[in-house]
């Protein structure tokens, strides 16, 4: 084997295990996106089946990403508002919102992580929010702030960003 | 033996590709590249949707951004801006009335800023002698530094369907191009 493709050939290894150690072991940041993704792939339905043990699969994947305590502040003018408290409030508005929107998708997009400690992070996204139906389609910034627990990341609170405030 | 003719190259062709092709299309693509880049970096071209812009701005109009406009400037008060409110692409567009630093509020749809009434030629014609027809109240505000008081041109709406306030200047992505 020449010089030059045995040195290509311990690059390309290098590259594979970097890449295999960053799945295997990742960095907070993106332990802390991996618990995004699993939050919204178990709201978006994207085909899933919305009924029976699906559904009830759905809700838990979701109650897994978050604390006991979570809480969930929603405020978009215009449109809706409410707050939830606690893990079995917000598992039971999921299963609400999955059989009343079969058709939901969430795309999140612009995640920043910040405020990064050992056991306390928060993040900004935007998730694109599509109901299915006619003008469903809307775009939201939300802040999440995150609990780590016993290895694993938690969201704790959910709240909207309003780019306009009154005071 | 072979010989080279070197043949002349028609006008025509080196008008329109020059002497040697693979250099002008190696130029063009570097322009291209160019001119996009700084295209998308200073102006985002927007889609007015809405009502509250109104009469100024009227839904389905399209504008473009000056994302640059406020690298060395700050915003003054008139300006229609361009405000983040979810990512890069949805945009808010409001107009600035307020100021850091300044005290502003509406009394009886007239805004005061510091306690004197502002002049808004840009708001719907006189009805009456009533140059706001919603004779919108707001509190007084104190503006800190880094935030504007934005709000559209239509105060003929209902004051609950307005969406209007403070805002903070790093959520501002740029300055109106063609009032």
């Amino acid at each position: 084997m020449s010089s030059f493709r045995r040195k290509t050939l311990i690059g390309v290894l290098i590259a594979v295990a970097v890449c295999a150690l960053w799945w295997v072991i990742p960095s907070e940041e993106e332990r802390i996106r991996r618990v995004l993704e699993l939050a919204r792939s178990s709201v978006s339905s994207e085909g899933k089946p919305a009924d029976g043990l699906a559904l009830l699969a759905r809700v838990s994947q979701l109650t897994q990403c978050l604390t006991r305590d979570v809480e969930i502040q929603v405020d978009v003018f215009g449109g809706i508002s409410g707050n939830l408290a606690g893990v079995d409030e917000v598992r039971a508005t999921a299963a609400g919102i999955t059989q009343q929107f079969p058709g939901l998708k969430v795309q999140l997009s612009e995640i920043q992580i910040s405020d990064l400690m050992p056991t306390s992070a928060k993040a900004t996204v935007v998730a694109a929010i599509d109901t299915g139906s006619r003008n469903g389609q809307t775009a939201q910034e939300f802040e999440l702030r995150f609990r780590k627990w016993e290895g694993r990341w938690y969201i704790s609170k959910i709240a909207t960003v309003q780019a306009l405030r009154a005071r | 033996m072979s010989q080279l003719i070197d043949t002349p190259i028609p006008w025509w062709q080196v008008m329109a590709i020059g002497r040697n092709p693979r250099t002008t299309l190696i130029r063009l693509a570097i322009t291209l590249v160019i001119v996009f880049v700084g295209f998308r970096m200073s102006i985002q071209p927007i889609l007015v949707q809405g009502i509250s812009m109104q009469p100024t701005y009227r839904d389905g109009q399209r504008r473009f951004l000056n994302k640059l406009a406020y690298r060395s400037a700050q915003p003054q008060r008139g300006d229609v801006i361009g405000i983040r409110e979810a990512g890069k692409q949805v945009l808010l567009l409001k107009r600035v009335i307020g100021l850091p630093g300044e005290r502003l509020r509406i009394v009886q749809g007239t805004v005061l800023i510091n306690g004197e009434p502002l002049e808004e030629p840009y708001l719907l014609p006189p009805t009456n002698g009533v140059q706001n027809p919603a004779r919108w109240a707001v509190e007084e505000v104190r503006l800190q530094d880094g935030e504007l008081y934005v709000i559209g041109d239509n105060r003929s709406m209902r004051r609950d369907d307005h969406y209007f306030g403070i805002v903070n200047q790093n959520r501002v992505v740029g300055r109106l191009m063609n009032p």
